[in-house]
């Protein structure tokens, strides 16, 4: 009778255990890759435990964003939406507390001029030692439906060539760090660049409630 | 013991307490930074009503508080609140109290008071106001035993007590609390509680962000045990919404190139993006596409580079979602030669408010860092009085659905908490804009409200007092089938005629005419209703009594979100006065309000409670689930329902449907138009 209702009562919990969601990362793999031909990313927020895959869903090109580099919106299956500027966060819609709009322009021009270590003397003048400081804005509603800003001003890191290992495919980029420094907080975003200026992989932050995110390139 | 603390602005508590033979309920809204209100609903078994009289078996009592904070903690200043305790009631916790709270370390808060009334039971003396003038040296006892007449000139009077006490939070979640209270509770038969000290000691523990469990040992004899949950209006559960994503915009650049478009851009295609402009095509496109994102398409007409729509918001709890979520189709369906959208908002079949964009603007400012500000400066609102003319083939509608209903029915002695569940189901027929054939068949599955069997003893017309009997009569019912005409008589002008059964109680005729502009605070009302009371079985019968009814209303948005409304009129029993009401309304869709209403009913002749009052919350769906749904739960609690100042409860009034479509509140959320 004993041993019985000790199974009973085993049996009611292993049901009552929730079920691991399945590692995204770990479903996939290189030969998988390999067969699509559609432009594809991989995005984790560990702060919600989400991962997923996006494709494109639109593309908008204008001079609000600076140096015409268009913005591209991605989507998920679950119709989340991401939107980048050259590989640059500039909005999510579907996460709750979203990043609404951002001013990114410095930090995309600091990724794409390449700063201290390429481009070699000569290249900005003055100060090739130390970088420049930029502002950077980003925009979220409150519970109220009112916009409000945080602000920071940042610094681009210098490039250190890395070798990254993405689901088997080795690849030569190099990694910058960018420090962006508020009064609330500090922020560090980390983009690892091809040598074309795709931007293979990067960790950016979203928000406080957020937090940071990765992002990963699996098809160009 | 009261404390000076007091809870975020616009917090929502609900605190469920039990010890010794009383259960309190209170519910306590924060109205502004510092002040605090709560109505509180006790069932107090064993007492005697009047301390030191006869016990008796129980008495459920309904009382309203109010607490300001005078001064901040600052420095070393204490933050210092005073509070009126059951000012109206029936007394059993009238006090009043000013108290004193300050934090000496950084967990540790010391908190210090004089209390009045039923606050001055342990170790009383005389009263330190007495130096303003001799009435303060005497408490005289309430006049009133109906209740709900508010007796100011008692306040602060005869003797005083001091409490105190001291709270330790001993870890993020858990707090301790020591006091020394000044309440005897009077009330209570001292063979059931018997109290030793003054001295309580509690603790309490945070379970989530939301709930707090607390158990407390009183007056060194009984152990007590409290909840509370508390929820804050302005900070959803998630965030600014999970919703579907909206939309890209497609700027018309990339509109010509779509029929180009390589292997890489196959998914652009999938998303329906016409490259070919056929009248017949448009109109289909982007119908389809706007119920894609729970927006109905009424009309659409392209004109000399401008599209002309009028739209349906039937998922968005704020309308400038809406029409961002429309710009952004219209981006995608239009062909490039329209450079201007003009979308117009209807509801109920009346057009309300017609926005005009610049196709350029929408495409430039999607991922602008200030497209909120930008795009609200760019846009024109203004009033849109002329009827809609609906494509062709949309108009008749019909629409049905059935739905699952919970009517609660609170504060009888017999029972205080009694329900009914069941299922709806309702339908709508419109032959034409504005006008609207719709009704509820309500199946009732399970419930007690029919046993609510105490009989009305009101000398007035028993036009709310007998609702029990409404609840009894029969399982199925009809509360409403109406047919109803929605119109714009003029430029800042709405109109509203209903006919037939307009609520569970009343059938008849309604009219109404309002008048508001859509940047104005102030709007004007009138309402005119011939009422012919139901059968209780709210089926089709009538029964003999009917009365003419009407008020003239004033609202009045004062701003930061606080909204006050004026009635004056006739009300259902015949009687004239008065309805003040105040709401606090939060931009996601909550409201939390109170309301009065004095009429010359005579206290005595309307019972117990004095005059009809109440409180009433409007809960949407939204804010609690993050996704897009305009469905609200709302709550009218009122302390007792009698005849006096009654007035007719029918859909549809044109207030609260317009509002949000107006100008005014379409500002206000703009930052919801690139959601």
């Amino acid at each position: 009778m004993r041993t019985g209702l000790l199974c009973l009562a085993l049996l009611v919990l292993s049901a009552c255990a929730q079920p691991v969601a399945p590692d995204l990362r770990g479903t996939i793999t290189r030969a998988r890759l390999d067969t699509v031909t559609t432009p594809l990313l991989l995005a984790e927020i560990p702060a919600q435990a989400a991962q997923a895959t996006l494709i494109p869903w639109g593309e908008n090109v204008g001079e609000n964003v600076g140096q015409n580099v268009g913005v591209v919106t991605w989507r998920t299956g679950d119709n989340v939406s991401l939107a980048f500027a050259a590989g640059v966060i500039v909005a999510t819609r579907g996460l709750g507390d979203d990043l609404m709009s951002a001013d990114v322009t410095g930090t995309v021009q600091a990724l794409t001029t390449g700063g201290v270590g390429t481009g070699g003397v000569g290249t900005g003048g003055v100060g090739t030692g130390a970088a420049a400081q930029y502002p950077r804005h980003h925009s979220y509603l409150d519970g109220e439906n009112q916009t409000i800003f945080r602000s920071f001003l940042c610094q681009m890191g210098a490039a250190v060539p890395e070798q990254i290992n993405s689901f088997g495919l080795l690849r030569d980029v190099s990694r910058r760090v960018e420090t962006c420094y508020s009064l609330e907080e500090t922020i560090e975003n980390t983009y690892w660049t091809g040598s074309d200026g795709t931007l293979w992989r990067s960790r950016q932050w979203l928000g406080p409630r957020l937090g940071y995110m990765t992002t990963e390139r699996l098809v160009l | 013991m009261p404390s000076a603390w007091m809870p975020p602005d616009g917090e929502l508590a609900f605190t469920s307490s039990y010890f010794v033979n009383q259960a309190r309920n209170t519910l306590t809204f924060q109205i502004n930074p510092r002040l605090s209100g709560s109505f509180r609903y006790a069932q107090l078994y064993d007492v005697s009503p009047n301390a030191d009289g006869e016990v008796v078996d129980f008495r459920f009592d309904r009382s309203f508080s109010l607490q300001y904070r005078l001064l901040d903690e600052a420095g070393f200043r204490p933050a210092v609140v005073i509070g009126l305790n059951d000012f109206l009631g029936t007394g059993f916790y009238r006090s009043e109290f000013i108290v004193a709270s300050r934090q000496i370390a950084p967990d540790l808060r010391l908190t210090a008071g004089l209390g009045w009334g039923r606050l001055a039971g342990v170790g009383g003396f005389s009263n330190p106001l007495s130096v303003l003038g001799d009435r303060f040296g005497v408490r005289e006892a309430r006049s009133s035993s109906q209740g709900g007449e508010l007796e100011l000139s008692n306040i602060f009077t005869g003797d005083a007590a001091l409490f105190g006490g001291i709270e330790w939070q001993a870890t993020d979640r858990l707090r301790l609390v020591a006091e020394y209270s000044s309440d005897d509770y009077p009330n209570e038969d001292p063979y059931t509680f018997v109290q030793r000290s003054p001295v309580n000691l509690g603790l309490s523990y945070d379970v989530s962000d939301n709930l707090r469990l607390a158990a407390n040992y009183l007056y060194g004899s009984e152990l007590g045990v409290q909840l509370t949950y508390a929820v804050n209006p302005a900070d959803p559960p998630n965030g600014a919404g999970i919703e579907a994503a909206p939309l890209p915009v497609v700027r018309r650049t990339a509109l010509a190139a779509a029929q180009s478009w390589d292997q890489h851009r196959a998914d652009y295609r999938a998303d329906q993006i016409r490259a070919d402009y056929r009248a017949d095509q448009i109109s289909t496109s982007t119908a389809e596409a706007l119920a894609g994102q729970g927006i109905g398409l009424l009309s659409l007409q392209v004109a000399a580079g401008t599209a002309r729509t009028a739209i349906e918001n039937q998922d968005y709890t704020v309308f400038a979602q809406a029409v961002g979520r429309t710009a952004r189709v219209l981006t995608r369906t239009l062909p490039p030669s329209v450079d201007q959208f003009e979308i117009t908002l209807v509801e109920r079949g009346m057009p309300v408010s017609v926005l005009t964009l610049a196709r350029g603007d929408v495409e430039d400012l999607e991922h602008d860092l200030d497209g909120v500000w930008s795009g609200l400066t760019r846009t024109q609102i203004a009033d849109a009085p002329d009827p809609v003319q609906p494509a062709p083939g949309l108009y008749p509608r019909l629409d049905w659905g059935f739905a699952p209903y919970l009517i609660p029915s609170l504060f009888d002695p017999d029972n205080p908490l009694r329900a009914d569940a069941g299922i709806d189901l309702f339908a709508g027929f419109e032959p034409a804009p504005g006008l609207i054939f719709s009704g509820v068949l309500r199946q009732r599955v399970l419930g007690n409200r029919d046993e609510a069997d105490r009989a009305s003893t009101s000398p007035l017309p028993r036009v709310r007092s007998e609702s029990n009997l409404y609840g009894a009569a029969a399982d199925t019912t009809i509360p409403r089938l109406t047919a109803a005409w929605y119109f714009r008589p003029g430029g800042n002008l709405f109109g509203r005629v209903t006919a037939g059964y307009l609520e569970p109680m009343f059938g008849g005729l309604s009219t109404e005419l309002l008048w508001r502009r859509g940047t104005s605070p102030i709007a004007l009302g009138a309402e005119l209703n011939y009422a012919v009371q139901r059968d209780f079985d709210q089926l089709f019968g009538l029964q003999d009594y009917d009365v003419v009814t009407g008020h003239v209303s004033g609202y009045w948005d004062m701003g930061n979100g606080y909204h006050t409304q004026l009635d004056v009129g006739r009300y259902l029993a015949g009687d004239w006065g008065a309805t003040f009401a105040l709401d606090r309304a939060f931009e996601n869709g909550w409201r939390v309000g109170v309301f009065a209403t004095l009429t010359d009913v005579p206290f005595d002749t309307f019972g117990e409670g004095s005059f009809d009052k109440g409180i009433r919350l409007s809960i949407p769906l939204s804010w609690a689930s993050g996704q897009a749904t305009r469905d609200t739960t709302d709550l009218v609690i009122r302390p007792v329902w009698r005849d006096g100042g009654a007035r007719l409860d029918v859909d549809g009034r044109l207030y609260d449907v317009i509002r949000p479509a107006q100008e005014r509140a379409l500002a206000d959320n703009w930052g919801r138009f690139w959601r």
